[in-house]
């Protein structure tokens, strides 16, 4: 196939480029997906590549990228329901950062997997879409959320993540709260605290997937707008807890501050 | 996305448990001129280490968790360009990553980042003893870590997959790239003088990162970030870049303990791989 390419990029990253209606997403040897609103619309493989392995790698930019085409705002997140499927939690944290692994032990106590990695709020009043019941995990949390090993399915041949099919919702939920998942070594007792005003905006516009991008493509003061909306609206928290805990102690703990 | 304009980016560049962290923590008391703060110790954000996967992922747009180590590294000096140009004077970034090439045949530092380097460099035997604490192995498997050409550190060994796998390389081969191959200024900065001097070295070091430091303010530094008292305020409030499982981040700190904890045996194995490069730092 012929190296895709974004000719008329507005803005471009060293992976990614942005046209007004397109996107294009790199591996940094080889290969890479061309984006519209609706998701990836071309694969280009390296010579000696994998068309299954570019899909796999870049799935979670990819997704970004489209809901940025679409209008709306995805976040890197993980979101699951609560409340026997009346709300939806996003849970945030930094790259590897624990947010799946909580969301998996979420479904692990009898709830539904909204998202993972990428997970996109919408609307008035604000819903969290539902995209499937894909998660991936690292070696050490599966069995902590109750998966079996040998039940995960290799993404990408050589690295260490699995992934994994859980029960997940069929439709969208409305938000009930954000959640900043704060993973440390050094304090011992979980907390969490509500946040608000700049501090609330700032959790929920850090998670934004491709937030790099918004001010060339124009798009600043609406996630500005957006983020805004997010935090006046709904519970944004900070749950810190260490990392040595067990996920589903994690969870439960979520459970309790977001009722 | 604007390209780096580079030459702000200062490496504190080491193999591990050499002195880099000390040194952190030196600059961040003289930049606040207060206490240091163990777990704030990125007074400016400048200390993002290269190691740090959210960086990674944040400044790529991608998610590095599905990306092999020879894409990560193809990407290095494209992560360390985009902070670069953010930054407005001298901005400070921890590596233990090898100065080698890499996938793409470009230097995995980042030259155009790069305003100059400072490379903290302590006796190997020293460093077997308080790597092998730091990795939770034993002396003799961290010695034949430091003698391996594959030599890396990961995930497993300092904060879980929250960071990225690091090339080592060997001790010697370490030290040799990071002293011999860059084409930016480095400063060589041996453990054993910052013990002896510390407001002289570290002086040095910053007016050589580009600070303009009263000698004043350094003593002060020096003295807020005493060992004893890193020491104190790990055992008081933790360290939040201590490794999972690891009791001490800052353990002893002194030059020459290897003499009472390294057997003979293993402290001639460590003179035997790596002749050549303590007699040319003076290690005797």
């Amino acid at each position: 196939m012929d190296r895709l390419e974004l000719p008329h990029a507005v803005v471009r990253g060293p992976l990614v480029e942005f046209s007004t209606h397109t996107a294009l997403v790199r591996l940094p040897l080889g290969g890479a997906v061309l984006v519209d609103s609706n998701g990836v619309v071309a694969v280009d493989v390296a010579a000696d590549g994998d068309h299954a392995d570019v899909v796999a790698a870049l799935a979670a930019p990819a997704a970004g990228a489209a809901a940025l085409l679409a209008g709306r705002f995805a976040l890197r997140a993980s979101a699951a329901t609560l409340g026997g499927g009346t709300g939806g939690v996003v849970i945030g944290a930094v790259a590897a950062g624990g947010a799946s692994t909580a969301m998996a032990a979420l479904v692990g106590r009898g709830h539904q997997m909204l998202s993972d990695g990428v997970t996109v709020i919408h609307g008035s009043p604000l819903m969290v879409t539902a995209q499937g019941g894909d998660v991936d995990l690292w070696p050490d949390s599966v069995a902590a959320v109750g998966l079996r090993a040998a039940d995960g399915v290799v993404i990408r041949q050589g690295l260490a993540k699995r992934r994994f099919t859980l029960a997940a919702a069929v439709r969208a939920v409305p938000l009930a709260a954000v959640v900043q998942l704060d993973l440390v070594n050094h304090e011992s007792e979980s907390r969490a605290h509500v946040m608000g005003g700049a501090e609330a905006v700032d959790v929920v516009t850090s998670l934004m997937w491709h937030r790099w991008a918004l001010a060339d493509l124009g798009r600043e003061a609406a996630a500005l707008a957006w983020a805004v909306q997010v935090a006046q609206t709904i519970a944004v928290m900070r749950v810190v807890v260490s990392r040595q805990s067990d996920p589903s102690l994690v969870a439960e703990f979520i459970e309790q501050v977001v009722a | 996305m604007t390209r780096a304009r580079g030459g702000a980016t200062v490496w504190l560049a080491s193999y591990p448990k050499s002195g880099n962290t000390w040194f952190r923590a030196v600059h961040a008391a003289w930049r606040t001129g207060t206490q240091v703060q163990l777990n704030h110790l990125d007074v400016d954000g400048t200390y993002a280490g290269t190691a740090w996967r959210e960086q990674i992922d944040a400044e790529l747009g991608i998610v590095s968790s599905l990306l092999t180590d020879h894409e990560i590294n193809a990407v290095r000096p494209r992560v360390a360009e985009i902070i670069d140009a953010r930054s407005s004077g001298p901005h400070l970034r921890k590596t233990h990553q090898a100065y080698e090439l890499g996938p793409l045949g470009e230097p995995v530092v980042s030259s155009d980042a790069t305003r100059c380097a400072l490379y903290f460099v302590r006796d190997p035997r020293d460093v077997a003893v308080s790597f092998a604490h730091h990795l939770q192995r034993s002396h003799a498997s961290t010695v034949q870590l430091m003698a391996d050409t594959d030599g890396a550190i990961g995930p497993d060994d300092q904060g879980g997959a929250r960071v990225v796998r690091e090339h080592l390389s060997t001790w010697s081969e370490h030290v040799r790239g990071w002293l011999d191959d860059p084409p930016f200024p480095v400063l060589s900065i041996r453990y054993e003088d910052c013990t002896t001097d510390p407001v002289g070295v570290f002086g040095s070091a910053l007016r050589f990162a580009g600070f303009d430091p009263d000698e004043g303010d350094v003593e002060g530094a020096v003295a807020a970030a005493n060992f004893d008292r890193l020491q104190s305020q790990e055992g008081g409030d933790g360290f939040r870049e201590r490794p999972v499982g690891v009791d001490q981040f800052f353990r002893r700190g002194i030059a020459g303990g290897w003499r009472d904890e390294l057997t003979p045996a293993l402290a001639e194995q460590i003179a035997i791989d790596h002749q050549s490069m303590m007699d040319r730092l003076g290690y005797e």
